[in-house]
């Protein structure tokens, strides 16, 4: 990892670190713990999709199988939340490997098609087995975290724990990217063909990044619920599949911080704007439509080069 | 109801659905063959297509017959008008660009609708009164077989409009080989255009003939989709018959699977077929054959 | 064991059409061997078997004496089998000498965990494929534009890229497909002394080309294919003198006398 990323992750902990107490509001901080946990599972659709090419239109089903399973372990089993996390982890990985194994024989249309039926189907799932998930409505009394004595309850406490983590998903994933594996990533998304001939294998490593992301998103999901203590099925579907992919396209697709500007935007904006909330879908559409088309690089670059062309001119 | 009527009764129901997955199939084909691209916006051409007349019929009172017409028209140029703005100023686009720019325009289309006819359900009346004809205990309404009849006048149009008409022809030289198209002077540009205008067309048509059997709300697009794709994959991707048939083996199985398993989980089971068909035969059931088609 | 490849009755179809039948031949260690023949001849397709992109209908192929003809392309890698393209197909959005490092994955063992931990091997490994990397990128005197984007090179150099990325993998036997198609005389000469090069590196090279001039002076023996079938094999001296190789030609004589004038 270069120097610039490792300054940029030095400016980002200290934002971080400041933000609470120049936010003070808890609810806002609460609003910021939720783009932290988008961030997780953006950063990993950045690396499965923006690096290795491959694309997912199920990730909100990881998401969901991390808080389902995480929630169903402590309110209906009474098993503690560190034990829940660990446990959702393992079951979204078990899923994506499952899963992942003939899907990413798939390639391009076929490969968004079927993991568009996979998110459906998993959430037709939440939806009907009405035993466990507490169908449509879903359920609550899913406890907080606590460390000891500590509770992670209060939303500044909690907004630490999971920033922290994001911090370290973001080292983490700027090693993996800076690397062999990350260069034969980055060779399988530019050409197949080439890359197997230079040793790499694709399909192993297809596999690995997809339930690498999907272990992003399980987690995500997991802290999800421990934090808004309540889930029901309507936060995991298809719909939000699609706005994971518009936050990740506004950063830029290839881009782990852009990754995670495109949660905070996408998390905040909706916050201040009324309109955003009546008309959610319409501006999504339109914003990842107009991304696509006129800045496929993603926000930051796309304005950054319309600015630079601006300084060239005579 | 006996166990036989009953299934003769999933039949019917299966076969009214299956028509508009065969038609949601023929739409992806034809874009397909014209551009290699999967339009994942498909649906809501169907779900645009029962609104609009629902609009048109109900609250501007307009007659059935011009309904659909204008409606059909609308939606055209609604596709037509994304293949312009959506598709058409993409240089050298990748596979990844084109299904996140589809995707864009299916919610679009979706947030569109949702702004203008908001959440709820709409329903539409029968095309014709009269009741529901009684065969072996199992009801077949008027309704499936307007849906029957009109869909065979689409396939029978589509069939007329490749073989004998210029921009049929044209179209088809397309899907076959685009260099060679452009060689002997076909606008290749805009017979994509010409593409998505018409898999609009049939994608409205199946969109306001299901509405009085099925019910419209905006949000309908993406299941329609990922059903009618399962029936063009089914069917072998790029093969009409292929689509059609394997349209009416997706709602045989949809509606028999809810009327004996479970009616909850009948969309999984759809998607489960969809699924397996891509893990376990790709090129579908007629896909070899139009495979070796294309073949040299 | 003077053998590194040998090829015997090969044959591949596409849906019936017969692409290739009867191919039988080998190479000798450390010699360079010319596949020619006209366009449509096969000659890329027994590039695209022996590197595993296509499994064979029929036939079977050995590497140092071990039958390779059901191994995928990233195994045949590992066991030293290294290839360019015709149309070449570097890496554009990395850099050049990204693009070398990637060749460099045969031989590396870091996998994910050790990456994303960045463990203390996977720093010295890395080291290693970078200097490594620009080791090849100076063979084949590209070490300036090791940061350029690959995108950015002109073809030439495109091409050396290519070659160094196959270096990278460490091979014993390199597959060439067409190395000076669309390169101007000089680049052509340059790029005929970079091949004889490599081979006194003591990799074998299989080579594919049109050039005549440079097949016939870098070459220890040629193999000429005709729509699928092997119709000489030789000395360039008896390729050159060979009737039937006059008459599969014939078609392509221009390319044929224009190598004779020079």
């Amino acid at each position: 990892m270069g120097k610039k990323n490792l300054y940029s992750l030095a400016a980002l902990a200290g934002v971080v670190l400041i933000l609470p107490p120049i936010i003070g509001n808890p609810y806002y901080i609460g609003v910021l713990v939720f783009v932290g946990i988008y961030s997780l599972i953006t950063i990993g659709l950045s690396l499965l999709i923006g690096y290795a090419g491959q694309i997912s239109l199920g990730h909100a089903a990881f998401f969901g199988l991390g808080a389902y399973t995480s929630g169903i372990l402590s309110t209906r089993f009474g098993l503690s939340p560190w034990l829940g996390v660990v446990a959702a982890v393992f079951l979204t990985c078990g899923v994506a490997f499952i899963i992942g194994f003939p899907v990413l024989k798939l390639k391009g249309h076929y490969l968004a098609m079927a993991t568009l039926a996979f998110g459906e189907i998993i959430y037709i799932v939440f939806n009907q087995w009405a035993e466990y998930t507490g169908g449509p409505s879903g359920f609550g009394g899913i406890p907080n975290f606590s460390l000891g004595s500590i509770s992670l309850e209060s939303d500044t406490g909690y907004y630490y724990f999971v920033w922290g983590i994001v911090l370290l998903i973001i080292f983490l994933s700027l090693n993996l990217i800076h690397s062999r594996v990350g260069r034969a990533l980055r060779a399988i998304n530019e050409g197949e063909l080439a890359a197997a001939c230079m040793g790499v294998d694709i399909s192993r490593y297809k596999l690995k990044i997809f339930v690498l992301s999907a272990f992003f998103a399980g987690l995500a999901g997991s802290l999800y619920a421990h934090f808004v203590t309540f889930i029901s099925p309507g936060t995991f579907s298809v719909m939000f599949s699609i706005v994971l992919l518009t936050m990740v396209a506004i950063g830029g697709i290839a881009n782990i911080w852009g990754a995670i500007m495109g949660a905070a935007l996408l998390t905040v904006l909706p916050e201040y704007l009324r309109v955003f909330r009546d008309y959610d879908i319409l501006i999504y559409g339109s914003v990842l439509l107009f991304i696509m088309i006129f800045l496929p690089d993603g926000l930051l670059i796309g304005i950054f080069h319309l600015f630079r062309r601006k300084e060239n001119l005579p | 109801m006996s166990i036989s009527s009953q299934l003769l009764q999933y039949i019917f129901t299966g076969i009214a659905i299956g028509s508009i997955y065969g038609m949601v199939a023929l739409g992806f084909n034809i874009i397909y063959n014209a551009t290699g691209i999967i339009n994942l916006a498909q649906g809501e051409f169907v779900m645009l297509g029962g609104m609009i007349m629902i609009s048109l019929t109900n609250v501007l009172k307009l007659p059935m017959v011009l309904g659909f017409f204008i409606s059909v028209g609308i939606v055209t140029l609604i596709g037509a008008g994304f293949e312009r703005g959506a598709i058409h100023p993409l240089k050298n686009p990748s596979v990844l660009t084109l299904i996140i720019i589809t995707i864009a325009g299916s919610i679009l289309f979706k947030g569109g609708a949702m702004f203008i006819w908001g959440k709820q359900t709409y329903s539409l009346p029968p095309f014709s009164s009269g009741s529901s004809v009684r065969i072996m205990g199992a009801y077949l309404s008027p309704q499936t077989l307007w849906i029957l009849g009109i869909m065979v006048a689409v396939m029978a149009a589509l069939v007329f409009f490749f073989n004998f008409t210029i921009i049929g022809k044209a179209m088809k030289a397309c899907a076959v080989n685009k260099t060679a198209a452009a060689l002997v002077g076909i606008n290749v540009k805009l017979m994509v255009l010409f593409s998505f205008a018409l898999s609009a067309a049939i994608g409205a048509v199946a969109g306001i003939i299901i509405t009085p059997v099925a019910l419209m709300d905006y949000d309908r697009g993406t299941m329609l989709a990922i059903k009618g794709f399962a029936a063009a994959v089914l069917g072998g991707l790029g093969s009409n018959i292929g689509a059609v048939i394997a349209g009416f083996i997706i709602g045989l199985i949809e509606s028999v699977s809810a009327g004996f398993i479970s009616s909850g989980y009948k969309d999984a089971i759809a998607l489960l077929v969809l699924l397996l068909v891509l893990f376990l035969k790709p090129s579908g059931i007629m896909g070899s054959l139009e495979g070796k088609k294309f073949k040299k | 064991m003077a053998e590194i490849l040998k090829v015997k009755e090969l044959r591949k179809e596409f849906g019936g059409i017969v692409a290739l039948q009867g191919v039988s031949f080998s190479l000798e260690s450390k010699h360079i061997k010319a596949i020619i023949g006209p366009n449509g001849a096969g000659k890329t397709t027994i590039f695209n078997i022996i590197s595993g992109v296509y499994s064979p209908t029929g036939g079977r192929i050995w590497f140092k004496g071990e039958r390779i003809d059901s191994l995928k392309s990233h195994l045949l890698a590992k066991r030293g089998i290294s290839r360019t393209f015709q149309n070449v197909q570097i890496f554009g959005n990395m850099s050049v000498v990204e693009n070398v490092m990637v060749g460099c994955h045969p031989w590396s063992r870091s996998e994910f965990l050790a990456c994303i931990f960045r463990s203390k091997r996977a720093k010295v490994e890395e080291k290693r494929i970078y200097s490594r990397a620009m080791q090849l990128l100076e063979f084949v005197g590209l070490q300036d534009k090791a940061n350029t984007p690959a995108s950015n090179l002109t073809f030439h150099q495109q091409r050396l890229v290519e070659i160094a990325r196959a270096l990278a993998t460490g091979p014993e036997l390199i597959l060439l497909d067409e190395p000076v198609a669309g390169l101007n005389t000089k680049e052509t000469r340059q790029m005929g002394e970079l091949i004889c090069r490599i081979r006194d590196m003591g990799i074998s090279i299989l080579l594919v080309e049109h050039d005549m001039d440079l097949v016939m002076e870098i070459s220890h023996e040629i193999v000429v294919l005709n729509s699928g079938k092997v119709i000489a094999e030789g000395s360039p001296r008896e390729i050159q003198n060979n009737e039937k190789v006059i008459a599969a030609y014939l078609g392509e004589e221009e390319g044929f006398a224009k190598s004779e004038k020079s």
